[in-house]
């Protein structure tokens, strides 16, 4: 097998719930690539986070575009919209002892969470769409794909 | 976002009382489409003050961000009515939950020692 890091596109039309469906097949990849259970989950719910905002705030019928980059030490997914975007140095992290006093109305903590559960986090965002690129590292290197 | 009904997801919650207790076992999807339902169904248990609001994880296939601020926000209302919230059978989703500082204001028994 080469040594080029596996490339993978999908498109996804921003529908409801169709988000599992490039989750399932990046978490099996995950897998086959021999990150640990934990490790898979972590991408499965940063991943989750991050096309549910792409699909809940596309403004148009243009697909969500999925680009997944997996060598032999890194697993890397973009997720790309063409929603209205927004800006990425006005989201706080979470004030917990507000949130302990008054908790949550509306929303979560989407890119709190993406950032703490992915290795590496890059946002570009421009009112033509926002890309989140997110890396995930294996600690011991296996050729993927090839067990 | 456009809808589509084959593919919306679904969240089931059966319940169980137990005198001034409540066990609310989630089956399926916490996530955007469902966290109202969610909210809506809970909050008559917050309102009877009960002394406990248990909510079992174990039927539960997906959470976003936002069905896990929606619990947070039950469980400072709870507190408040002078009851508690706990989270029980969170399994793979506790890393998650922890992140989001779920085990700060509600019980979480699989979190507690927990190191992310």
């Amino acid at each position: 097998m080469s040594e080029k890091p596996l490339e993978l596109r999908i498109s996804v039309p921003p529908v409801e719930g169709i988000e599992d469906i490039p989750i399932a097949a990046i978490e099996m990849l995950a897998v086959k690539m021999g990150f640990s259970p934990d490790a898979v989950q972590d991408v499965v719910q940063a991943l989750t986070e991050a096309l549910v905002n792409a699909i809940l705030y596309s403004t148009s019928d243009f697909d969500v575009e999925v680009a997944v980059f997996a060598a032999q030490n890194s697993l890397i997914v973009e997720v790309r919209d063409r929603g209205s975007g927004f800006d990425v140095d006005s989201v706080p992290p979470p004030d917990f002892d507000l949130i302990s006093e008054i908790g949550v109305k509306n929303g979560g903590f989407g890119i709190h969470m993406i950032k703490a559960l992915v290795d590496k986090v890059e946002i570009e965002s421009t009112d033509q769409g926002t890309t989140v690129r997110m890396s995930k590292f294996l600690s011991i290197p296996k050729t993927i794909l090839q067990s | 976002m456009t809808h589509s009904s084959f593919l919306q997801d679904e969240l089931k919650i059966v319940e169980q009382i137990d005198g001034d207790q409540v066990v609310l076992k989630l089956n399926g999807a916490l996530s955007v489409t469902t966290v109202p339902y969610f909210r809506q169904a809970v909050q008559p248990f917050i309102d009877r003050k009960l002394a406990a609001i248990v909510l079992d994880f174990e039927g539960v296939t997906k959470i976003v961000s936002r069905g896990v601020g929606a619990a947070i926000d039950m469980a400072v209302q709870a507190k408040k009515q002078g009851g508690k919230l706990r989270l029980e059978n969170v399994g793979k989703y506790g890393r998650s939950l922890y992140i989001q500082g779920v085990h700060l204001v509600a019980e979480v028994p699989e979190l507690e020692g927990f190191e992310p």
